[in-house]
């Protein structure tokens, strides 16, 4: 589809992508085989999130007092925690918070850049100045720093979590729109459609959109595995659902004073964060490589 | 009344140290004719007939003039009535087809959307056998399985075919051809022309053609309006202007046509290059390359003036001119070239 849509000068402009899987030793790996264990890996770990209450053997916040500390065995794979309860289960279940967390919280900043990206590009003038400016406003903050005090200050729920990741997370998404924008808008096509009396919003939505949305999709994908980061690390520092939700960033939080004799407890949420950051960040690279030009 | 009426039109770039890239510049075309607009890359022809339907690249403005369009006032319609003039009333086509069509829609879907929303018909199946009549009548074989194609798995000519198509949607009364030809093969070029001429012919539309190619011109057009620097210099009938050319630049853009007839020589062209936009002489502005310049030439501006009833130049020099090319005509006849 987009083999005339030349996304190559995109990819030194995606934070993250291919430098996670280059530092992983991972870079020569065959794009074909990128995406399909990025995205097998993603589906095994989507559908165990999809059916957690059928596929975990325990309910994920029934405490055990007497079973506690048990490390891994048949009855409980990924062992119990310091009140008896399942780690597998709660491992299975806290896939379905972050996922849909990560999900959630990238589609409202995928929407919100491409249309501030479109308009910004298709208006220029004093419209991207200020969306511009605006965009530099919201990127002078770090993003931890900044969900940080918009929690703080909205108040510690999941609609306050969304909000402020949200605000922080739309940016990258419209600068990459915005530039395609800038390029698509030159091309005789565009000049053709407003030749052929097409209104702003007709020539805007139906022939600028599909040229610029893909290199905004690729980055969608590497954006969940940062999100993903992001939400575990503000549960770890105890901003995000409140005990006994599982979480695996608030999981791992927990576990941490048992850490040297219980070490089943904080390291299994931790690997399920780095399978499913891996898994994204693969199949995002791949996607990205599948559809670039060069290849 | 002409069904195009260009008068005094001034298209400018930028807000402070204006720069008129279309300067002055006045242009009718009757109903049915063929108008040629003739000059070098940069000479503003592209941006005249982007005036026309106010589709300027960002920073261009006409600045003053009017554009009478079958009795409106171009320059004065809102947006609503623009995008109505230009789907309906004034159609485009342009240099590279390929690229003037969306990269990710097939060439049906682009017909359709263009039958939807311009041409207003409502029913989808009626678009459909709509879009095939349409690929139909500009040439393209095979229409219906060419609805599938995406614009790059056509040649240059297909695609320019498909570009009609779309234009010819809106029924419109002015096509306005922007080097419709310059970037296809000469066999395909003489193709485009003669459909656009068959078009022309069953339609009675009009048609601007924008050309660098005089021998295009010669073929295809009733009068011929020559541009330079973003002025008209010479306006003729074709045959008047072909046989006997009065401005200095006009006899230097033929002279740089090769002949098969004749002795072969080395082309003449033109030296040098067209003046800055910023900083256009107050004078002449082809002065500087001309070999008929006298000092009075770069001291004031100089109109466009009738020589005869289909004929006018700006040209200062117009009898030197005259009498020089008339010498070489008895030089040659006398064998001394």
């Amino acid at each position: 589809m987009s083999s005339t849509v030349d996304n190559r000068h995109v990819r030194g402009r995606m934070p993250g992508l291919g430098r996670l899987t280059k530092s992983l030793g991972l870079s020569r790996i065959s794009m074909r085989y990128k995406i399909i264990v990025g995205g097998s890996a993603l589906a095994v770990i989507g559908i165990g999130a999809l059916f957690a209450p059928v596929i975990a053997p325990y309910d994920p916040i029934a405490q055990d007092i007497s079973n506690a500390f048990s490390p891994p065995t048949t009855s409980h794979l990924f062992g119990t925690d310091q009140f008896g309860r399942d780690v597998l289960s709660r491992v299975i279940f806290a896939a379905r918070l972050d996922l849909q967390i990560a999900l959630v919280a990238t589609v409202f900043c995928l929407i919100i850049g491409v249309l501030f990206g479109l308009i910004a590009g298709y208006r220029g003038g004093i419209t991207d100045q200020v969306i511009g400016r605006l965009i530099d406003f919201v990127v002078a903050f770090p993003a931890i720093v900044a969900v940080i005090a918009l929690i703080a200050f909205l108040g510690n729920d999941m609609l306050n979590l969304y909000i402020a990741l949200t605000i922080t997370g739309w940016t990258s998404y419209a600068r990459l729109v915005r530039g395609e924008t800038f390029r698509v808008k030159a091309l005789p096509y565009i000049d053709s459609a407003r030749a052929l009396g097409f209104s702003h919003s007709r020539i805007v939505l139906r022939h600028i959109l599909p040229n610029v949305i893909s290199p905004a999709g690729i980055y969608w994908i590497t954006d969940m595995v940062g999100t993903i980061l992001l939400v575990t690390s503000l549960s770890f520092l105890g901003l995000g659902p409140h005990p006994p939700t599982p979480e695996w960033g608030a999981m791992i939080a927990e576990a941490r004073p048992f850490l040297l004799m219980a070490w089943w407890i904080s390291v299994f949420p931790g690997l399920a964060i780095a399978v499913t950051g891996i898994a994204l960040a693969l199949l995002g690279d791949g996607l990205d490589e599948a559809l670039s030009p060069r290849s | 009344m002409s069904l195009l009426e260009v008068t005094g039109l001034v298209t400018s770039f930028g807000s402070h140290q204006r720069a008129n890239v279309v300067d002055d510049v006045s242009l009718d075309v009757d109903a049915g004719e063929v108008v040629g607009l003739v000059g070098e890359s940069g000479s503003g022809k592209s941006l005249l007939l982007r005036s026309i339907v106010q589709a300027l690249p960002p920073k261009f403005v006409v600045s003053s003039g009017r554009i009478g369009f079958a009795g409106n006032d171009v320059t004065h319609l809102s947006g609503r009535e623009l995008r109505e003039l230009r789907g309906r009333h004034i159609g485009m086509i342009f240099q590279d087809p390929i690229s003037a069509l969306n990269p990710v829609l097939t060439i049906g879907a682009q017909l359709q959307e263009t039958l939807k929303f311009t041409g207003g018909v409502r029913r989808g199946a009626d678009r459909k056998r709509r879009a095939i009549e349409y690929l139909d009548v500009v040439g393209v074989s095979e229409p219906d399985r060419r609805m599938h194609s995406y614009p790059h798995e056509l040649s240059g000519g297909m695609a320019q075919r498909v570009m009609i198509a779309l234009a010819l949607v809106g029924e419109p009364q002015l096509l306005l051809a922007d080097e419709p030809t310059s970037a296809l093969d000469v066999t395909v070029q003489a193709q485009i022309m003669k459909l656009l001429d068959d078009l022309r012919k069953r339609s009675g539309m009009a048609i601007v053609l924008v050309t660098h190619d005089f021998g295009v011109v010669a073929q295809a057009c009733n009068r011929v309006y020559v541009m330079y620097a973003g002025q008209i210099v010479e306006r003729a009938s074709v045959a008047e202007l072909c046989s006997n050319p009065r401005h200095p630049y006009t006899i230097g853009l033929m002279n740089s046509i090769p002949r098969m007839d004749g002795d072969r020589h080395l082309l003449a062209g033109i030296p040098g290059a067209p003046p800055d936009l910023g900083e256009m002489p107050i004078g002449c502005r082809f002065a500087s390359r001309c070999s008929f310049v006298v000092d009075g030439c770069r001291d004031s501006e100089v109109k466009l003036q009738d020589i005869s009833a289909a004929h006018s130049v700006a040209c200062g020099q117009v009898e030197q001119v005259a009498r020089q090319r008339k010498r070489h005509a008895t030089d040659e006849e006398a064998g001394v070239f």
